[in-house]
């Protein structure tokens, strides 16, 4: 494979605005591509995995890179990696959400990549879609007749399938704020550092004392989308916190993900690991909400 | 497939080059422009040894449509030093610390290691390994690398 150039050929398009970038795909349909920060498109069109007709640039749309604060956390899906880790690193109870962008961890990603593309591109191993979604967030799609406002649990259907219609653009990632007693953490295994993840694992936690009021859990690279394990999570909502429960509860993960088996990695690696995963990450996070470093 | 016109200043120089669509910025850079500092090496965004770096931020020449930096200010290794030739603290780290080996990843390594130095004067050891973690070195200098960057910091 000859990674040096790309030899398909494709027209480029830079709208200035949101609006101009929807009336090109209108027109374009299924032949378009959006390119936000290149580091997944590029290289498929290398490989002719994507072989569009028409390439949309929406990284400079002024419209898409805002960051808000407030009692709904909002950005917008051009923001670049590097902007919502730097602006979620020192709030703690985002942690899940800054340690799965630290995870991609190669500085020239973290400025090129975004957040809507990591999301919309529809990958099972997306870094940044199980900690959003232990924040039970949600996405918005934009088309020129309107928007809509999607759980983000409902946006992945499949590997690199998204409910997304060839009309529309992800413009931006929502969730509410966390009540306080909350903290969050996200736990990675890969091959090497800042490689593409072979099993990840986000975990919320609301904390009273020893009581664990809701937790949260999702798995990415472990099963056809990034998962909620719900049946894990139902072990502990409400219950009093001990290493027995915890120990339990990982067994369960490990039986709630659906983890594909290809590759250097088995499906028996990834149900071991995930709980070793949950194991770290919760009592990460348990110790933060109650207001531990 | 229609070329377009981009405007970008690269090491202070400005430039007007046409580019297609599908041509990588790192191609336009050594062939158009003839800086071969940019090195290639794996082409699919793992190894570091395109960095470039463009609008302040160091980012990967063999996966940006050159398309997409019109307008844009870029430095690539040749651009570090002065233009009387004087070389940037970091480069003269490098020599001294024997940070070089084969040579193929020190532009890219020397442009990571100035944007951290530029962001955070006095970073960690863990920072700086962090910080060049998406640039490889294929002789495993690492030791050397990190040495020369821990000499830049600015107590």
């Amino acid at each position: 494979m000859n990674t040096r150039l790309i030899a398909h050929e494709f027209d480029y398009h830079a709208p200035e605005t949101l609006t101009h970038a929807l009336e090109l795909l209108a027109r374009f349909g299924e032949d378009a591509k959006i390119l936000a920060g290149g580091t997944d498109l590029v290289g498929y069109l290398k490989f002719g995995k994507r072989t569009p007709a028409h390439v949309i640039d929406i990284k400079k749309l002024p419209e898409l890179k805002f960051i808000r604060e407030g009692s709904v956390m909002r950005f917008g899906a051009g923001c670049n990696f590097k902007s919502v880790q730097d602006f979620f690193a020192p709030k703690t109870t985002y942690a899940g959400l800054y340690e799965s962008i630290y995870s991609i961890g190669k500085t020239q990603v973290l400025n090129m990549g975004t957040v809507g593309g990591n999301l919309a591109n529809g990958s099972p191993k997306a870094d940044t879609a199980p900690p959003l979604l232990t924040y039970d967030a949600r996405v918005k799609l934009v088309n020129l007749n309107g928007e809509r406002t999607l759980d983000l649990k409902e946006f992945h259907i499949g590997p690199n399938k998204t409910v997304m219609n060839e009309n529309e653009i992800l413009t931006e990632v929502v969730f509410d704020a966390l009540p306080p007693g909350t903290s969050s953490a996200f736990e990675k295994t890969a091959r090497v550092g800042a490689d593409i993840s072979k099993i990840t694992c986000a975990v919320t936690v609301v904390r009273e004392d020893d009581v664990c009021i809701s937790c949260r859990i999702a798995c990415g690279a472990a099963g056809p989308v990034p998962m909620r394990t719900p049946l894990a999570e139902e072990m502990l909502n409400g219950k009093t916190v001990d290493a027995d429960l915890i120990d339990s509860v990982a067994l369960q993960v490990g039986k709630d993900i659906d983890p594909p088996s290809y590759g250097r990695t088995s499906q028996a690696y990834r149900r071991h690991m995930v709980a070793v995963m949950f194991r770290d990450g919760f009592w990460r996070a348990w110790k933060k909400a109650g207001g531990e470093k | 497939m229609q070329k377009h016109a981009i405007n970008v200043t690269i090491n202070r120089e400005k430039y007007e080059l046409h580019v297609a669509p599908n041509e990588l910025l790192i191609n336009v850079v050594r062939e158009t422009v003839g800086l071969t500092g940019t090195k290639y090496a794996c082409g699919t965004g793992q190894c570091g040894a395109c960095t470039v770096v463009v609008n302040g931020e160091p980012v990967l020449g063999c996966l940006t449509l050159a398309v997409t930096v019109d307008g844009a200010e870029m430095t690539t290794i040749e651009g570090v030093a002065a233009s009387d030739g004087t070389l940037d603290p970091l480069q003269e780290a490098f020599l001294d610390t024997n940070a070089i080996q084969c040579g193929f990843c020190t532009p890219g390594m020397v442009l990571v290691g100035r944007d951290l130095l530029e962001k955070t004067p006095n970073p960690s050891e863990d920072l700086i390994r962090h910080h060049i973690k998406g640039n490889i070195c294929r002789c495993t200098g690492y030791n050397g690398i990190v040495k020369a960057i821990k000499s830049c910091r600015r107590h």
